[in-house]
């Protein structure tokens, strides 16, 4: 329980109770919740120093999104929300595959410089004159997962939807699939008669609009539903074909270029993020000050921008 | 900065303090370099500094300021290691701008090229600065239902010529797009050498002059190479600008093509007069928003790190404040040294 709880939002006004699953609209799904409940705090969004690389994924994180987790709640309450009638108990899946694409495309083509060192080396860019070919990237990483499984699953984006879930230990009442049209208009529509709240599904966190079909092969779709086996399992997937065999996907010289840019900006991003909250407390401020006394007393003269800011 | 050095030197020009401010100096090199924007200036900087050896790339992720990739931080003071002109006291400033022993260094670029980088790099990409501010009098034009939406280039391109030519001051206060005549102000220095950077081999040139004087002056530092720093996204000018929005961004720039002997017409010879759309895919416009939304995300943390260094310093002052005061001892006013 302590390993699903401390992911699971509750949203007390509402009565729902929601399970994110990565990679399954869960970015969209907290912003409809905590803009349901009220407890969404916009104001706060320019304000967080955390290093998301967009003001959307900023719902993630406690202070924006403002749910308590269930871990946190009293254990009566807890069993409550677990059983009750009035609650509804929400989470989300989506076809294993795409969501593997998905995670794939956000934590390893475009998270590059966030790669962890032991996943970085397991998944190389295929590249082909200078740029990256989708397809055969993808198909590494298939089989680097398929043999490495426990590497990868540090990262819960890549975990099976069924450890996260975990449907066995709790009785969802809504259990959607998140890739099926009107699911998510379906969600808002609940929010807005358990709350009396207009709540908009905005797109957020949306990927690069990549089909899977075109990127993904019957070789390399076996290596996931290898992997994620008891996904179909627990959730009823059907097992797809692809092709046999696909032509390269390589990026366009612009695409590969804007990638590029965000890769550094991703890098640069972190940074700032890391000094910045590096930033705080009365030791940071007492060491400002005594630079600016150093300044004074040996009259330094220097038009430092104000905006730079270094110890 | 003392006043005096502006009247001195400058008579008291407008621009005085902003080139005070921007011209950066490398003593033990003797080079005086004005970094013109959009004119190899990332490139140039990195040269300077590594020939001068003052090259902190370490510090790198302490720098705040919204750059948008850690290479462009070599324009933080604290990066380069370099002076500025400012910071010199008024008895060197005549040698470093006067004497035969210094470089003054500037580099140039061909103005459409340049306005078309600026344009790219400020309102395309929605990169920090001034012109951000204006880009919805150039909006995108996009196509496609949503989810799918594609970028004309070509009409976006256009959108922001027919603004820039009716807010052209407006454009010209991010130094983006200030003329080059205005922002190195040639009249005012006499610049040693002035780089066309979009002449093949010319940052070959400068860094083998950067190489000979940090040998000379025993700086230690090792050769200099240019480096292909804040490149573009390597989209043709003639794929999105016709021959007619050419002549109005040219005109805008003439100071420039006379200053510098630019040639219009070698110019307008490579452009169309008419062109079909430069529609970007579905995959290229999705990049470029979320590029947008990320540099969105890179200014908001930059920026509440500065407000939260405000606020840690008011608390801090009203702290002080306390304690003077509880003490009833007689110190320096707060104010002076916060």
């Amino acid at each position: 329980m302590p390993a699903i709880a401390g992911l699971t939002l509750v949203a007390r006004r509402a009565q729902v109770m929601y399970t994110p699953t990565t990679k399954a609209a869960c970015t969209t799904i907290k912003h409809m919740l905590a803009s349901a409940e009220g407890t969404y705090r916009a104001d706060l969004v320019d304000q967080l120093t955390v290093g998301h690389i967009s003001r959307g994924l900023t719902i993630h994180h406690p202070s924006i999104h403002g749910l308590p987790r269930l871990l946190d709640l009293p254990e009566r309450e807890q069993r409550h929300i677990l059983t009750s009638p009035d609650w509804v108990r929400l989470a989300g899946v989506r076809d294993p595959i795409s969501r593997a694409y998905s995670a794939w495309e956000h934590r390893i083509l475009l998270l590059k410089q966030r790669r962890p060192h032991a996943i970085a080396s397991l998944v190389p860019d295929a590249m082909v004159d200078g740029r990256i070919d989708l397809v055969a990237s993808f198909a590494t990483f298939a089989k680097a997962l398929a043999h490495h499984t426990d590497t990868f699953m540090v990262d819960h984006h890549f975990l099976p939807q069924s450890h996260i879930v975990r449907a066995d230990a709790i009785d969802y009442n809504m259990l959607v699939r998140v890739d099926q049209p009107g699911t998510i208009p379906a969600i808002a529509d609940m929010l807005h008669r358990r709350t009396s709240r207009v709540v908009t599904p905005m797109r957020l966190n949306e990927g690069l609009g990549v089909k899977v079909s075109r990127v993904c092969d019957q070789h390399t779709a076996n290596h996931l539903m290898s992997t994620y086996a008891m996904d179909y399992e627990a959730f009823g997937f059907e097992r797809q074909s692809y092709a046999a065999q696909l032509e390269p996907y390589v990026l366009s010289e612009l695409e590969q270029s804007l990638l590029q840019k965000y890769h550094s900006l991703v890098e640069r991003t972190s940074g700032i993020s890391r000094a910045a909250r590096a930033r705080t407390g009365v030791k940071f401020a007492v060491r400002q000050i005594g630079r600016s006394v150093r300044q004074r007393v040996h009259r330094r003269n220097e038009p430092v921008d104000p905006r730079e800011m270094h110890i | 900065m003392s006043g005096s050095n502006h009247a001195a030197f400058f008579g008291g020009d407008r621009d005085t303090q902003r080139l005070f401010r921007a011209a950066l100096v490398a003593p033990r090199l003797k080079v005086l370099y004005m970094p013109t924007t959009k004119a190899a200036c990332t490139t140039i900087t990195m040269m300077v500094s590594q020939a001068e050896a003052s090259h902190r790339p370490d510090l790198a992720d302490r720098v705040m300021t919204n750059h948008l990739s850690p290479h462009q931080t070599i324009h933080a003071a604290s990066v380069n290691g370099l002076l500025r002109l400012a910071q010199l006291p008024e008895r060197r400033l005549h040698d470093v701008l006067t004497s035969p022993d210094w470089l003054r260094l500037t580099s140039i670029r061909g103005p459409l090229s340049r306005v078309y980088s600026a344009w790219e790099n400020r309102l395309l990409l929605r990169a920090p600065g001034f012109a951000r501010r204006l880009a919805d009098r150039a909006p995108d034009v996009v196509t496609g239902l949503d989810g799918h939406q594609q970028l004309d280039l070509t009409a976006t391109f256009a959108n922001f010529v027919r603004a820039f030519a009716d807010h052209t001051d407006d454009f010209m206060r991010d130094h983006h797009f200030m003329t080059q005549t205005r922002f190195i102000r040639p009249d005012l220095i006499d610049y040693d050498m002035v780089v066309r950077v979009d002449t093949p081999g010319a940052l070959d040139d400068l860094a083998a002059v950067l190489t000979a004087r940090s040998k000379a002056s025993g700086t230690g530092a090792r050769d200099v190479t240019p480096q292909r720093l804040n490149e573009g996204l390597g989209i043709p000018l003639a794929r999105v600008c016709t021959a007619a929005d050419a002549d109005v961004l040219m005109s805008r720039y003439g100071i420039d093509y006379d200053t510098f002997g630019f040639s219009q017409s070698d110019a307008r010879a490579a452009l169309s007069s008419q062109l079909s759309p430069y529609v970007l895919s579905a995959t290229e416009t999705r990049l470029l928003r979320q590029l947008r939304g990320s540099i969105q995300r890179s200014l908001d943390i930059a920026d509440a790190t500065r407000l939260r260094r405000r606020a840690g310093f008011r608390a801090m002052r009203t702290i002080y404040a306390v304690v003077h005061k509880v003490s009833r001892r007689h110190v320096a006013i707060p104010q002076r040294f916060m």
